[in-house]
C-alpha cells in the first residue's frame, strides 16, 4: 500500500494545478446560442465564386426572461450577418461582430433562400459545414424561403419571442395536408448521398407578424438544384400519393350540376400503397392505391349526407383522383422530377433495376417522365357530423 | 510453489470471466464499427456477416476457454511450457505482452482523440492522454482482483447507457433504411465478415482469457461463461448496427466518422436533460475504454511478471507506462490510427488463433496434465 510521506505531498498538490481541466471552460453567460441561421445570395459577386450572406440569429437571454420573470420589452434576439464565400470561414468572421462565443449546438432551423438552392453546387457546398462540424446536430430542420431568407428572422411573431423558434414550431405543425413533413438535415444528407430527388418545406412571409408555410420546393437529385416548386394544392396531391397526408381537409363538389353544392371533408386516415406493375425499363408502370377516409365537417349541398354517404364518397374519390392526376402531370411534364418517393421504393424493392436506371431517372433520358403512374382511389366518408339535414316533414 | 501462492492470493470467480469478456471487448472499436460494416454491404445486410463472424469468434473463445481451463491454478507460462517448451512459451508470452501494450496505447490514443474532438477542443491531446494513462496506471499497479471488481461495477452502467441509446433512437428509425435486402455481393460479405470478427473479438483482446482463466480457482464452468460473455458482445454489436443503419440509412452510416457518437447526438428527448445525452454517453463510454485499457495493460504486466519472476510488479508498470505513452503519439492522424488498429487487430487474432490451435493439438497428442 502506498502511503505518501509528508514530503511527497508537495508534488501531489502541484499536480492539482494540472488536473483542473479548465482549458475549455466557457461560462454559459459568455456563450451566444445560435438558434436559427439563414443563407442568402449576395449582390456582390467575385469573378469565380458566388458570394453568400450568412445570418445567425443569436438568443439574448435577458430578453426571454425565465419562467417566473417575464422578459422585458427588450428584443430577445440579435441577428448578425456577414458576407463571404465559405460558410465556416464566415462563421469565424462573425465572431468579430459578436461580443460572446458563438455556440451552434442549439441551432434548430436552417433556411436557404430559393435563389441559393437554384445555384448548382452552392447549396450543397454551403450544407457541408452543417454536417461536418462537431457541434452541429443532425436533427436541425431545413427549409427554403421565398425571397430573402434573412427577412424571416426579422418577423415579429406574437406570443413567441424568437422568430426562429416560431419557424421551428411552424415547420413541425402538420395539421394541414398542404405542407411537407419537416426535413431533417440527416435526411437531406442521405438523399444527397443517394442522388434522390426530394421536397423541401417552403416558407414565405405573409405579413410582418406571420410566416406562411405553404407548398414545397422541389430538389432534383440528379441535377443537384431546386428545379421549381409545388403550390399548396399540388403538395396535397403529392402527400396523398406518398401517404404522408395525416390531417387536413378537402373541398369536394357533391353535385356537378350545381356549382354551389360544395362540401368539406376532413381526413381521418390516408394510406397509399405503391407497386411496380411493369418493370420494363422504357415502359415502367406504377400503380398507386390509396385508401382515404374522412368525415364531413361542412356542406352546402342539399343532398342529405346522413343518408347519402355513398354519394359523398364517390365525390371524394373523384376529387382526389383529379388532384393527384394533376400533380403527377405537373411532376412529370413541368418539373420532370420524382417527388413521389418512387426512387425510395425502387431502390428498396427493385435494387438491380434501380441501379440500371438511376443515372437517367429524372434527368437526361428521364425514365420517370416516361413512366406510367396509375392511381386508384378508394374513398370512404365515415361520418356525416352532428346535423342531419332533413326538412321533408315540414314541406309536406 | 511460490507462484501458485501468489495466484491464490489474487483469485477471481467464474462469474468474473463472464463480465470480463464484454468489458474487454467493448471499447473504441464499437464507436466506428457500424461504419466499417456498412461500408461493404447494402441496406441491413451487415447483420449476416456479423452473425457469421460472431459465431466464429464464439467458437474460438470456447476453444480458448477449454484449453486454459484444463490447467487450473497454473499460470500461462507454466502450462505453455508444459505443452511446448520453455523458450517457446516465453516467446509467446512476450508476444501477448506486446499486444497488450499496443492495445493500451491504441485505446488511449483513441479516447484522447475523440475527447479532443467532441469535448475539449482547446486542451492539448497529450494532456488528455496522459491524464487517462495516469488513472489506468493507478488501477493496474494495485490488486488484480480490483480490476475485475471495477469491471463488475462499470459494466451494468455501460449496458444501461447502450440500452437508453437504443431505446431513445428507436423513434428515429425508418423502414426505408432497412431495404433492399440481400443485395450485397460475396466480396462485400467477405470483407464485412473480416471486419466483424475484428470488432467482435475486440482486436484480439478476447485471447487474454488464456491468462485470466488461470486466476479462477475451479474453472470448470469458465469456457461456458466465456461463451456467454461473447454471445452478449455479439448481440450488443448486432443491436447497435441495426439501430444505426435504421436511423441513418446504410449510405450515411458509411459516411460518418463515428456513427455511434452521431447516434447519441441525434437523440432528442423532450425535457431538456436528455437533449444532451451525448455527453452522458461519452462519460460512460470512457469507463468502458478505461476497463479495456486497464485489462490490456494488466495482461502485459502479467505476462512479463511470469517471465521475470523476481521483478516487482510496480517496476514493470513504471517501465511500461512511458513506452505506452510514447507509442500513443506515433500515429499521425485518425486515418493512420484506424490502420494501426487493424494491424494490431490482425496481429492479435493471428496470435490467439495460432496459439489456441497449437495448444489444442499438442494437448491431444501429448496429453499433458
Amino acid at each position: 500500500m502506498f502511503i505518501p510521506k509528508r514530503g511527497s505531498l508537495v508534488p501531489l498538490f502541484c499536480a492539482l494545478l494540472l488536473l483542473t481541466g479548465c482549458w475549455d471552460s466557457v461560462e454559459v453567460e459568455e456563450r451566444a446560442f445560435i438558434y436559427g441561421a439563414t443563407v442568402d445570395l449576395s449582390d456582390q459577386q467575385t469573378e469565380q465564386n458566388q458570394q453568400l450572406i450568412l445570418t445567425d440569429q443569436v438568443v439574448v437571454p435577458s430578453g426571454i426572461g425565465t419562467s417566473t420573470t417575464e422578459g422585458g420589452q427588450e428584443q430577445a434576439y440579435r441577428n448578425i450577418s456577414i458576407t463571404g464565400e465559405n460558410i465556416n470561414h464566415m462563421n469565424t468572421q462573425l465572431s468579430k461582430k459578436a461580443n460572446r462565443t458563438l455556440f451552434a449546438q442549439h441551432l434548430e432551423v436552417l433556411i436557404f433562400s430559393e435563389e441559393v438552392t437554384k445555384q448548382p453546387e452552392v447549396f450543397e457546398n454551403s450544407l457541408d459545414v452543417f454536417t461536418r462540424g462537431q457541434e452541429m446536430r443532425r436533427g436541425m430542420k431545413v427549409a427554403v424561403a421565398n425571397g430573402k431568407a434573412s427577412a424571416l428572422l426579422d418577423i415579429k411573431p406574437e406570443h413567441i419571442k424568437l422568430p426562429s423558434q416560431y419557424i421551428e414550431t411552424l415547420l413541425e405543425n402538420q395539421r394541414s395536408s398542404e405542407v411537407a413533413k419537416p426535413l431533417r438535415l440527416d435526411d437531406l444528407h442521405k438523399y444527397l448521398f443517394l442522388d434522390f430527388s426530394f421536397v423541401i418545406p417552403y416558407l414565405s412571409i405573409s405579413d410582418d407578424k406571420n410566416i406562411e408555410h405553404n407548398g414545397v420546393a422541389v430538389f432534383n437529385g440528379n441535377e443537384r438544384v431546386v428545379v421549381g416548386r409545388l403550390d399548396g394544392e399540388l403538395t396535397k396531391g403529392r402527400n396523398f400519393l406518398t401517404g404522408e397526408a395525416e390531417f387536413g381537409t378537402m373541398m369536394i363538389p357533391v353535385d356537378d350540376s350545381k356549382s354551389d353544392s360544395k362540401s368539406v371533408v376532413q381526413f381521418t386516415e390516408v394510406n397509399s400503397d405503391l407497386q411496380l406493375v411493369n418493370n420494363d425499363k422504357n415502359n415502367l408502370q406504377f400503380e398507386i392505391k390509396m385508401d382515404v377516409a374522412g368525415n364531413i365537417t361542412e356542406t352546402s349541398s342539399k343532398t342529405n349526407p346522413f343518408e347519402n354517404l355513398d354519394t359523398y364518397s364517390k365525390a371524394l374519390e373523384k376529387s382526389i383522383k383529379q388532384l393527384t392526376e394533376r400533380t403527377i402531370e405537373q411532376a412529370q411534364n413541368e418539373l420532370q422530377t420524382d417527388i413521389f418517393k418512387l426512387n425510395v421504393y425502387l431502390r428498396g424493392n427493385h435494387y438491380k433495376l434501380w441501379q440500371s436506371i438511376k443515372d437517367d431517372w429524372d434527368t437526361g433520358e428521364n425514365y420517370f417522365s416516361k413512366s406510367d403512374i396509375d392511381v386508384k382511389v378508394n374513398g370512404t366518408v365515415e361520418h356525416s357530423g352532428n346535423t342531419i339535414y332533413s326538412t321533408d316533414k315540414e314541406q309536406n | 510453489m511460490n507462484l501458485n501462492n501468489r495466484y491464490r492470493y489474487e483469485t477471481i470467480e467464474e462469474r468474473d470471466i463472464l463480465i470480463a469478456v464484454p468489458s474487454l471487448v467493448i471499447a473504441i472499436g464499437i464507436l466506428y464499427m457500424p461504419r466499417s460494416l456498412a461500408d461493404t454491404t447494402i441496406g441491413l445486410d451487415a447483420i449476416y456477416p456479423l452473425l457469421f463472424g460472431g459465431g466464429i469468434t464464439v467458437l474460438f473463445i470456447w476453444l480458448v476457454g477449454r484449453i486454459a481451463s484444463r490447467f487450473p491454478e497454473q499460470s500461462f507460462l507454466t502450462y505453455a511450457s508444459k505443452l511446448t517448451t520453455k523458450p517457446i512459451a516465453i516467446a509467446i508470452s512476450f508476444l501477448f505482452a506486446l499486444h497488450g501494450i499496443l492495445i493500451t496505447s491504441f485505446e488511449l490514443r483513441g479516447i484522447a482523440e475523440i475527447s479532443h474532438l467532441y469535448l475539449f477542443e482547446q486542451t492539448p491531446i497529450e494532456i488528455i492522454g496522459l491524464t487517462f494513462l495516469l488513472v489506468v496506471v493507478y488501477a493496474v499497479s494495485g490488486s488484480r482482483a480490483a480490476i475485475f471488481r471495477l469491471n463488475a461495477l462499470f459494466l451494468p452502467i455501460i449496458m444501461v447507457a447502450v440500452l437508453f441509446l437504443l431505446l431513445f433512437s428507436f423513434g428515429f428509425t425508418r423502414y426505408d433504411n432497412s431495404i433492399p435486402i440481400f443485395q450485397t455481393d460475396l466480396q462485400g460479405y467477405w470483407m464485412a465478415t473480416h471486419r466483424s470478427i475484428l470488432s467482435v473479438s475486440g482486436f484480439g483482446v478476447f485471447g487474454y482469457l488464456l491468462f485470466y482463466i488461470s486466476l479462477v480457482r475451479s474453472p470448470k464452468q469458465a469456457p461456458k461463461k466465456a461463451v456467454f460473455g461473447m454471445i452478449w458482445v455479439v448481440v450488443l454489436h448486432l443491436m447497435i448496427v441495426v439501430i444505426t443503419v435504421l436511423v441513418f440509412g446504410n449510405i450515411t452510416t458509411e459516411n460518418l466518422t463515428f456513427p455511434v457518437i452521431e447516434l447519441a447526438r441525434t437523440i432528442e428527448v423532450p425535457g431538456g436533460f436528455f437533449n444532451r445525452f451525448a455527453s452522458l454517453f461519452f462519460i460512460i463510454w470512457t469507463m468502458a475504454i478505461f476497463n479495456t485499457c486497464a485489462m490490456a495493460f494488466d495482461v502485459a504486466v502479467l505476462a512479463l511478471q511470469s517471465i521475470f519472476k523476481n521483478i516487482d510488479k510496480k517496476k514493470i508498470v513504471f517501465v511500461l507506462s512511458p513506452i505506452i505513452f510514447f507509442l500513443t503519439g506515433l500515429p499521425k492522424n485518425q486515418d493512420e490510427l484506424g490502420m494501426v488498429g487493424r494491424v494490431i487487430g490482425y496481429f492479435g487474432l493471428g496470435l490467439v488463433a495460432s496459439v489456441t490451435i497449437l495448444f489444442l493439438l499438442l494437448y491431444k497428442i501429448r496429453g499433458v496434465k
